[in-house]
């Protein structure tokens, strides 16, 4: 058992010839933001679909190497996928809600893992789950009002109250903040600030300001390397390789 | 050297902006043009199809009160020749008739059968089935000939029309006179649209009922095997085959499959169906088997497409909460594309409605359509026709009548086609969300 939630050991990953991800290792840990950084097509989001193999739904990616969740390979052959997206949340770029109620959008999770065992738990959940997404008091009024009729920083928050309400470890964002205005940015940074309290939360992102408001860890990548890892703080002050040093002065990316 | 700019107002067009513009307009032109053209052809074939279909939708009869007395009918009852004496009493009532409307016309027996056929046999069914009309006067609405009819529309007329042991020209002479006593009527055709086929001299009787129910029970088949074939089908291809050289052979000749000619499945139905596995000729059951491998490729292309037309996002989305496959299809996937399914089903329908050709080879020829099916079994197992096919056997008779009634069956047959589309598009605005 190791003290780190999530570690990747030598993960390679490989789109049909194309090798994605280089040898990387990372170890993340509970209670904690980490942030991925690096320019466009450097593998970062690839290497965040890894955690929770929803790269397994594209058929000619392949990935090898361990990548433990709590000392347990993700990857191990008797590791049910479904599962372990349960314990490994996603919110993705784009918001993507059901075209369903903001109830039923929040309710489906906790429906299809039996997590309620009554109208009432399941009452309880979707509020506590909006709650936690800051979006309680905007739609306790509107439960039963379409989720895609929302706004855009609305709609991401509905997602991410979709994903905390299974009761996940780890929630895995990708770019969560891209599609969004600089309020709603402001709205989604400050609830990944709250979500750090319950579980460990991985984040991509385009944006440097971003990563060093919110992230404890960064990871920077770069060419499908993983260039460099460490203390937010240090990463943005005293970056030990001249890659990233380039790249968050702006000169590469 | 430099050049200064020189000024060019914005509201004089240059002449690439006026040659853009131009073949904009040139464009447009066309396109109205073809929509006009196909308006045309349109109005064109409405007005056709509704000028010779509508005829076969009024008929021609004589109408006349016949009373007969108990003693009359015992009387007749008890002879050898019982039509003639039937016949001889509706002559009687037909002469009292005539007196009482104070017309005088020559005619006689002959004459009669030639404009009404054999009435003496038509009489007696009634009042055999009738008993309680014997010593009322009971309304008689005797069907006209088929030659009769048509010189009613046009068809025939004095100057063409030569004697024969059908219709003679002396005998127009008793119709002019009864049809402006207002005894000889057209009045609207139920017959057509409840009746069976008649034989090939009775272009009159022939109805297309029979042959509705024939494609009811086809449609049925068809119905309850290729939607949730060819919906698994799709849903299996689509969401959770694997992409290698097997499921693209599979996918390429679905493609092929929905272009072969529809008479290849009916043979293929001729030799399968009918001779291998025995089942019964000329059944809708075996013409909706035929129909249902016709429709089931249209049915999963549409199907795949409105599959692929669910943003992945959705997909993604349900997935990252740890729905498993089935589930994501299930829940998501499938009622979104719900409405594109519907739609592909009930084309692939209309489609199935309106074949023709396998139908022939199986034998759901128009003529095998004599009689209603007794109930459900018998609907899907007796010989029965579709609408298509009894169009096509009508339309290739020698009575002009019947080519009124091949017009009259098209028309039906569009009916039910307008229907099923509305159907469609009800379906598909109700499935529909919009958020």
């Amino acid at each position: 058992m190791t003290d780190y939630k999530i570690s990747a050991k030598d993960v390679q990953v490989y789109y049909g010839d194309n090798h994605a991800i280089k040898d990387v290792n990372v170890d993340i840990e509970d209670k904690t933001v980490t942030a991925f950084i690096g320019p466009s097509g450097c593998g970062k989001s690839t290497f965040l679909r890894c955690l929770n193999r929803m790269n397994d739904t594209i058929d000619i990616c392949r990935v090898e190497g361990d990548i433990l969740l709590d000392g347990e390979d993700i990857y191990d052959p008797s590791v049910d996928p479904v599962q372990l997206r349960a314990k490994v949340g996603m919110v993705f770029q784009k918001p993507n809600p059901f075209p369903k109620s903001i109830y039923d959008n929040v309710a489906y999770g906790p429906k299809i893992h039996g997590l309620a065992r009554n109208k009432i738990e399941l009452d309880e959940i979707v509020e506590k789950s909006l709650r936690k997404a800051a979006l309680w008091t905007e739609a306790k009024d509107r439960l039963h009002a379409p989720g895609t009729g929302l706004s855009g920083g609305q709609q991401q928050r509905l997602c991410i109250a979709r994903a905390i309400a299974t009761a996940p470890e780890v929630l895995l964002m990708d770019e969560p903040c891209s599609a969004l205005d600089p309020i709603a940015t402001a709205q989604v940074e400050e609830l990944i600030d709250e979500l750090r309290q319950s579980f460990s939360v991985v984040i991509v992102t385009h944006s440097m300001q971003q990563a060093a408001r919110v992230s404890q860890k960064t990871a920077f990548f770069h060419l499908g390397n993983l260039v460099e890892f460490d203390e937010t703080d240090k990463i943005f002050t005293n970056p030990e390789d001249p890659r990233t040093e380039s790249y968050i002065s702006g000169r590469i990316g | 050297m430099t050049d200064t700019p020189k000024f060019t107002s914005m509201k004089v067009q240059d002449p690439r902006t006026k040659k853009r513009n131009a073949a904009e307009k040139r464009f447009r032109a066309y396109g109205i043009a073809a929509i006009a053209i196909g308006g045309l052809f349109l109005a064109a074939l409405t007005f056709t199809i509704l000028k010779s279909g509508l005829p076969a939708f009024t008929q021609y009869v004589m109408k006349l009160e016949v009373t007969l007395s108990q003693e009359q009918f015992d009387d007749a009852e008890s002879q050898l020749l019982k039509t003639a004496v039937y016949r001889d009493i509706f002559i009687d009532n037909f002469s009292d008739q005539l007196e009482a409307n104070g017309i005088d016309v020559n005619y006689d027996a002959d004459a009669l059968e030639r404009l009404l056929g054999k009435v003496g046999g038509d009489i007696r069914a009634h009042y055999r089935e009738n008993l309680s009309d014997i010593g009322q006067p009971t309304v008689f609405q005797l069907q006209l000939s088929s030659r009769v009819e048509g010189y009613f529309r046009g068809r025939v007329t004095r100057d063409t029309l030569v004697d024969s042991r059908f219709l003679e020209k002396t005998d127009l002479d008793i119709v002019d006179v009864l049809r402006d006593a207002g005894l000889m009527t057209g009045r609207f055709n139920w017959a057509f649209l409840t009746g069976t086929d008649s034989g090939v001299d009775n272009p009159g009787g022939a109805g297309i009922g029979a042959s509705v129910i024939g494609s009811f029970f086809m449609m049925l088949v068809v119905l309850f095997l290729s939607l949730p074939i060819g919906v698994a089908a799709s849903i299996y291809l689509e969401e959770f085959a694997p992409k290698n050289r097997f499921t693209d052979l599979v996918e390429v000749n679905i493609s092929n499959l929905a272009a072969v000619p529809s008479i290849v499945f009916g043979i293929l139905g001729l030799s399968v169906f009918i001779q291998f596995m025995h089942l019964p000729q000329s059944a809708p059951l075996v013409g909706g088997l035929v129909l249902t491998l016709m429709t089931l490729p249209t049915i999963i292309i549409s199907t795949r497409a409105s599959l692929k037309s669910v943003p992945p996002s959705i997909r993604d989305a349900a997935l990252g909460i740890g729905a498993s496959k089935m589930q994501s299809v299930f829940h998501h996937v499938l009622p979104l594309s719900m409405p594109g399914i519907l739609t592909g089903t009930i084309i692939g329908l209309a489609q199935a409605l309106g074949e023709t050709a396998p139908l022939l080879l199986i034998g759901m020829v128009g003529f095998v359509a004599r009689e209603y099916p007794d109930g459900v079994v018998s609907g899907f197992m007796d010989p029965n026709s579709a609408m298509p096919a009894q169009i096509y056997t009508w339309a290739a008779r020698a009575d002009v009548g019947f080519y009124e009634k091949a017009w009259g069956g098209i028309i039906v047959l569009l009916v039910f086609l307008l229907l099923m589309n509305a159907i469609a598009i009800f379906l598909r605005k109700k499935f529909e969300r919009r958020w």
